[in-house]
């Protein structure tokens, strides 16, 4: 009984003006939040010099899962943004592969997207804002070679 | 009053065999080593990222910093090793609780960084539970030792209320999240307008979208969907009668069955339509609570005796008998 009284007890952070979830002992806020038809995201940006963009994997910023790497992102990009920034450009310029070896610019976008939109196939968010941004700087073939 | 109390007492503390809790031990034991040890180079990682992003909750709430990834390594190992003791029942007055202790630690601290993944939860209250009652007093190492000769996975043929009160307590854990869960969507901003749907069909089109743009496989099924407003009604009603139907569903074995069986399709649902995988529940090992779960488990052990212990006992030559020389 105690137990299942602990484990009940979080519902009253429902009403709570500053509500906290917690682990295993939850109130389980995922899906009551209304969205009205639109999202915010930061998120990673590359271009190629044909003026491409690609979105960045997710797992060149963070370790663990995709959700957890999204608000890992989220807070590095208020209080370190350039240190994030660079960490991905160099995560990228490790790459031998397309789309990362065409790329030549990182980018850290704070983007609102319209999901009808999105839905109806532009990827472009409605409004975005550029937070930091950092060339990707490769070593040359030569100096590959020279190492090998 | 006196007649509620005696219902109450018949249903909470109801016999049941020694075999289910055993099963469920077996189960949770398999299903944890199974989600611990893929896992193992993933937490290693996750440890060793800044301490900026070190948000402690739980048991490990009171960590001021990160500990040091060698120290978290050292936890990990030992909860495998409590995993693997707690999976075969062996010195499990010690091994039970510890595990459920170590399990509840290792996890907490992997939530800490910055993200609660909320499909770990059952999971290890229902360690917890196990841990702390007599979850191997059958098929286990222990049992064996009380009864010399026997095989791990011999006959049990104790029965009575301390093995049925945790399997009703595993039963009430595992649907309490689906109850909370729904009072959080009625107490959300849309209140009971949430079963209309489109408050779903937007959950699910931006979990798609974040996936889309952060680079991660993602399920296309919001693209046949999306416009789809009566589906996701039905879909918003079906999630809303699981959820707030749970405890109702809980107090008739019909009832709980059914309940079972709905959340089970909900779960392959939510990974059809969003990719997201609660992997405790769509193994079935949280549902296997509700089940007279002893039962497959008994068949089981009688097609591994019978294919392979029985086998290793039959000679594989023809006994020739040998005639006596004087």
């Amino acid at each position: 009984m105690a137990l299942l009284a602990l484990v009940t007890m979080p519902v009253i952070e429902n009403w709570k003006r500053k509500p906290k979830d917690s682990f295993p002992l939850s109130y389980y806020p995922m899906f009551s939040q209304n969205r009205d038809g639109r999202t915010t995201l930061t998120y990673i940006l590359g271009s190629d010099q044909a003026g491409n963009r690609h979105f960045i994997p997710y797992h060149r910023a963070g370790t663990g899962g995709m959700n957890q790497v999204r608000k890992i992102i989220r807070k590095q990009a208020e209080y370190d943004p350039t240190g994030l920034c660079q960490r991905v450009a160099k995560a990228v310029s490790r790459q031998n592969k397309a789309p990362d070896i065409r790329i030549d610019t990182v980018r850290i976008i704070r983007g609102e997207f319209i999901l009808d939109h999105f839905f109806a196939g532009n990827h472009v968010p409605e409004r975005s804002e550029e937070i930091c941004a950092c060339a990707v700087e490769r070593k040359s073939s030569h100096t590959q070679t020279d190492r090998l | 009053m006196k007649t509620l109390s005696q219902s109450i007492q018949r249903f909470w503390f109801s016999d049941a065999p020694a075999e289910r809790l055993a099963a469920l031990r077996i189960v949770v034991g398999l299903f944890s080593l199974g989600y611990l040890l893929p896992r193992l180079g993933m937490l290693m990682d996750i440890s060793r990222q800044g301490h900026e992003l070190f948000e402690p909750v739980g048991i490990v709430g009171w960590l001021e910093n990160p500990l040091p990834p060698m120290a978290f390594l050292l936890l990990v190992l030992t909860t495998l090793l409590a995993n693997l003791a707690f999976l075969l029942g062996w010195r499990f007055r010690l091994s039970g609780p510890l595990f459920g202790i170590l399990l509840l630690t290792t996890l907490c601290y992997r939530n800490s960084w910055s993200m609660i993944f909320h499909n770990d939860n059952i999971l290890v209250l229902h360690a917890l539970i196990l841990g702390l009652t007599p979850a191997a007093d059958a098929w286990s190492l222990d049992s064996r030792r009380k009864a010399p000769g026997s095989l791990l996975l011999g006959p049990a043929d104790g029965s009575g209320w301390q093995y049925g009160w945790p399997v009703r307590l595993m039963g009430a854990v595992a649907l309490a999240p689906y109850l909370l869960s729904g009072i959080a969507k009625l107490a959300g901003p849309m209140g009971l307008a949430w079963v209309s749907g489109h408050v779903m069909r937007d959950q699910i089109a931006v979990d798609t979208l974040r996936k889309i743009v952060l680079g991660t496989s993602s399920s296309d099924a919001i693209y046949t969907f999306y416009h789809q407003s009566g589906l996701f009604l039905v879909l918003g009603l079906t999630t809303m009668i699981v959820e707030l139907g749970a405890p109702v569903a809980f107090f008739h074995h019909k009832t709980r069955w059914a309940w079972a069986i709905l959340a089970f399709l909900m779960h392959w649902g939510i990974l059809f339509m969003m990719d997201i995988t609660f992997r405790y529940q769509l193994f079935g090992a949280m549902f296997a609570c509700f089940f007279p779960v002893e039962h497959p488990a008994r068949y089981l052990k009688s097609w591994l005796l019978d294919r392979y212990l029985n086998r290793l006992r039959r000679p594989d030559r023809p006994i020739v008998q040998v005639n006596q020389v004087s």
